[in-house]
């Protein structure tokens, strides 16, 4: 009875062990994956490309960046 | 019991994994600022903006106007005689070889080439919502529209 207690125990221990290293595996390798991705940075190339193009094209509509700038001038 | 002790023996180290993994996926979009003065992007511009000086007055009367893809066309290639539309492309052909080395520059200069067909799909959008009343442009199905006046 003892013993079949301890064998229990044991296989509790094991698929705990399991699990856990299972999900740590999983959410690094998860998450190594989204780091070699990268998401693409929208708003960081939205204000570069306007101010490429008041660059190019000052006499077209200003951009989200020449707007933020005008409203903050003194 | 058991499991509580083998999830607290594990947890730091999943932690730890989440702190160096995760910290630069959180801080990528912060941190990012395209560098668009480079030399190489510097020269282009500086062509591009040169050029536009000579391309205004068709962008003006609708001869040429931007298309969904970050580039600029001809609207109707029939309707100039010989000699006008002879100019008009080749200020075209100039200028859409100068708007490909510009995006694909920047992206270069930062050092990611692969962002570019996003980079250029930004470009095209930029290009188009800026683009003054009256000028055309072309969408994604090949239907030249007039850009209409803000609130119009």
């Amino acid at each position: 009875m003892k013993r079949r207690k301890m064998w229990v125990k044991g296989r509790a221990v094991r698929r705990a062990k399991g699990w856990a290293i299972g999900w740590g595996v999983a959410v690094m390798l998860g998450l190594s994956a989204c780091n070699s991705i990268s998401f693409f940075p929208q708003a960081a190339a939205e204000k570069a490309a306007d101010r490429v193009i008041d660059d190019i094209h000052p006499d077209n509509a200003k951009g989200e960046t020449a707007k933020a700038l005008e409203a903050n001038k003194p | 019991m058991n499991r509580g002790i083998v999830t607290r023996r594990w947890l730091p180290l999943m932690l730890l994994g989440l702190c160096l993994l995760g910290a630069p996926v959180s801080h990528a979009e912060e941190d990012a600022d395209f560098n668009v003065n480079s030399p190489a992007v510097m020269a282009i511009r500086k062509s591009l903006g040169e050029r536009h000086a000579l391309l205004k007055e068709y962008f003006h009367a609708g001869v040429v106007g931007f298309t969904h893809e970050g580039l600029i066309a001809i609207r109707e290639p029939g309707a100039l005689v010989q000699e006008v539309r002879s100019r008009v492309e080749l200020l075209v052909v100039e200028e859409n070889k100068d708007l490909g080395t510009l995006y694909r520059e920047i992206v270069r200069a930062n050092g990611r080439p692969d962002w570019e067909p996003q980079f250029k799909q930004v470009f095209a959008e930029r290009w188009i919502s800026r683009t003054p009343a009256g000028w055309y442009y072309r969408d994604e199905s090949g239907t030249w529209l007039k850009k209409s006046a803000p609130g119009a």
